[in-house]
């Protein structure tokens, strides 16, 4: 049952797996981790209720797997877990990547490394997103700071896997999976759908069109593809060829960072000032309270950071003295933010890192900014 | 206005439910009239920390209450903290103000702490019911009468919305019967 237009007083979890079943998602396959086992557990109440399947596996590869194989079966399906178990997904987020495969991945992050801490809030896995698994590919990922955006970053997730055939994540962590806070279920929900094609030549689905993604033959729909994580062209393998491999990975590179505008999501507070935070999901609490009651401090905050939002981080630093990254891991998106920051001509970037569970609060901001001579 | 509420004690005694509770009647269905006579939707977010035993590890629910846009949504120092267990005391009681209220269950907690001290006898109070478990719906009857911070209608559908059907009855009384102690507690009937 899809939950109806209203407002629900919700758990962060709770929200992603409504948005999920909203958002068209028919296969689940999972195995419990604390702190995303609430989507593993509820899914498997909701989607066998609404003609989907859910299946328990024997640990997170099989998983991963699972979902790229009910995906070329057609469905919009996905998994959820926290770090020990993105670890153990990685390949096959290349294998998704490769073979151009529609799949959401849920990564509700602990702190790391190993078992870490696994009820307590981090940002660990920011890198390990984009650069988890080897070769040069792309990923979409949304950092939800709200149970509203669990949602709404849910169905966008969906909808931009399908549209631009990549993997996708949601990257939440154990203060916004567990917080509960309002949901506005809206009436009309954007839902987006892959570009499926019947086939007449039997190599059709591999051409590649203007916008790089090419059409999904679906199995069991009269196609005839070969699906390979080796360097292919068309259906044929083609592992020896440095054209046929430099075509393939730039593409699959390009698709996605020529539409970081269509991609990324953002909200700035106070963008003139003199001193700017960028900053996202719990780790962006503190600052963002800072820089609604302090007129010398704005906020960037990233609701997506793969493909990484070069265009507002540029403008934002192009115009500000100082910028300060705020989040909860020892520094993982601080550097592509300080290249891009530096490139734009500020003068200064700073780190507020922390780790431990707790997100910064507004006054360990506020004595970073007074470190700077910000305020 | 930003209100945070702490309740605090261990896994088990439903520490978390009384936060559901609480900040699900404030978000859903305490509706104040606002400024200018619009009504004004209060904003409310709960949070949780919890050891990795289910059982008898400590619980910690946090409330959030504003009357405006809310930025950052945990509690810090909290203006009411709620103990439900030695353990906890120890651990919460020194995160707080000096205009702090302190709801304790002083069957529970023996120590006596300095500054706004309401003592509900939550625990004797479920006993007379029959059944210890709705000890914690107690003590969030009385916190409620204590804060007033939501309406007890308010109080009482969330409760509802979330306990199940054939506790309905026991719940409503355990409500009521903390509504009682707290008032009580606050016309100087155990307080310090």
């Amino acid at each position: 049952m899809n939950i109806k237009p209203g407002e629900y007083f919700l758990q962060g979890n709770e929200a992603c797996m409504e948005a999920a079943v909203l958002a068209g998602a028919k296969f689940f396959a999972g195995y419990p981790i604390t702190p995303s086992t609430e989507i593993a557990e509820g899914l498997a109440r909701m989607l066998p209720e609404s003609g989907g399947e859910f299946l328990q596996m024997e640990d997170e590869i099989a998983c991963i797997s699972a979902i790229i194989g009910a995906s070329w079966g057609g469905s919009k399906a996905l998994t959820a877990t926290s770090g020990p178990g993105f670890s153990l997904m990685q390949e096959a987020i290349g294998y998704a990547a490769m073979t151009e495969t529609p799949i959401v991945v849920v990564n509700v992050m602990r702190g790391g490394p190993s078992t870490g801490q696994p009820t307590r809030a981090s940002q660990g896995d920011i890198l390990a997103t984009k650069y988890g698994s080897h070769g040069d590919y792309q990923v979409i990922a949304f950092a939800p700071a709200s149970v509203q955006e669990m949602f709404d970053l849910t169905v966008k997730a969906f909808n931009y896997a399908e549209k631009y055939r990549v993997p996708t994540f949601i990257l939440s962590d154990a203060e916004i999976g567990h917080m509960r806070g309002l949901l506005t279920v809206p009436k009309e929900i954007k839902i987006v759908n892959r570009k499926e094609k019947g086939v007449r030549r039997s190599d059709e689905a591999y051409d590649v069109p203007d916008d790089l993604v090419p059409p999904f033959p679906t199995f069991g729909k009269g196609h005839k593809a070969t699906i390979t994580g080796i360097t292919h062209f068309k259906s044929k393998i083609e592992p020896e060829d440095p054209k046929i491999h430099q075509q393939l990975v730039r593409r699959l590179n390009s698709k996605i960072t020529n539409n970081r505008r269509d991609i990324n999501k953002w909200e700035v507070i106070e963008p003139d000032s003199k001193t700017m935070i960028v900053s996202y999901g719990s780790a962006s609490f503190g600052a963002r309270e800072v820089a609604a009651k302090d007129d010398r401090v704005g906020l960037l905050r990233l609701k997506s950071i793969w493909p990484l939002p070069v265009e507002p981080i540029h403008e934002v630093a192009s115009k500000c003295e100082q910028l300060l990254v705020c989040e909860m891991n020892l520094g993982q998106l601080f550097w592509e933010i300080k290249r891009v920051a530096l490139e734009a001509g500020c003068k200064r970037v700073e780190l507020l890192s922390k780790i431990g569970g707790d997100p910064p609060t507004p006054g360990e901001v506020r004595h970073k900014l007074r470190e700077m001579g910000a305020i | 206005m930003e209100t945070g509420i702490r309740f605090t004690g261990f896994g088990g005694q439903g520490v978390i439910l009384m936060g559901i509770v609480l900040a699900r009647a404030a978000a859903l269905h305490d509706q104040p009239a606002g400024v200018d006579g619009k009504v004004k939707r209060k904003s409310a977010i709960q949070t949780q920390s919890y050891g990795p035993s289910a059982r008898g590890g400590h619980s910690k629910c946090d409330v959030k209450i504003s009357t405006e846009d809310m930025h950052y949504p945990f509690v810090e120092i909290p203006d009411y903290l709620v103990i439900m267990s030695r353990q906890a005391y120890t651990k919460y009681i020194h995160d707080v103000k000096p205009d702090t209220k302190i709801v304790l269950d002083p069957d529970l907690v023996h120590d006596a702490p300095e500054g706004h001290v309401y003592r509900i006898r939550a625990t004797r109070g479920a006993e007379e019911l029959g059944t210890r478990v709705v000890a914690n719906v107690i003590m969030l009857g009385a916190m409620r009468e204590i804060s007033n911070i939501v309406s007890y209608e308010a109080l009482e559908k969330a409760m509802l919305e979330i306990v199940p059907d054939a506790t309905f009855d026991l719940n409503k009384k355990a409500l009521n019967i903390g509504s009682k102690l707290g008032k009580e507690a606050i016309h100087g009937k155990g307080k310090d």
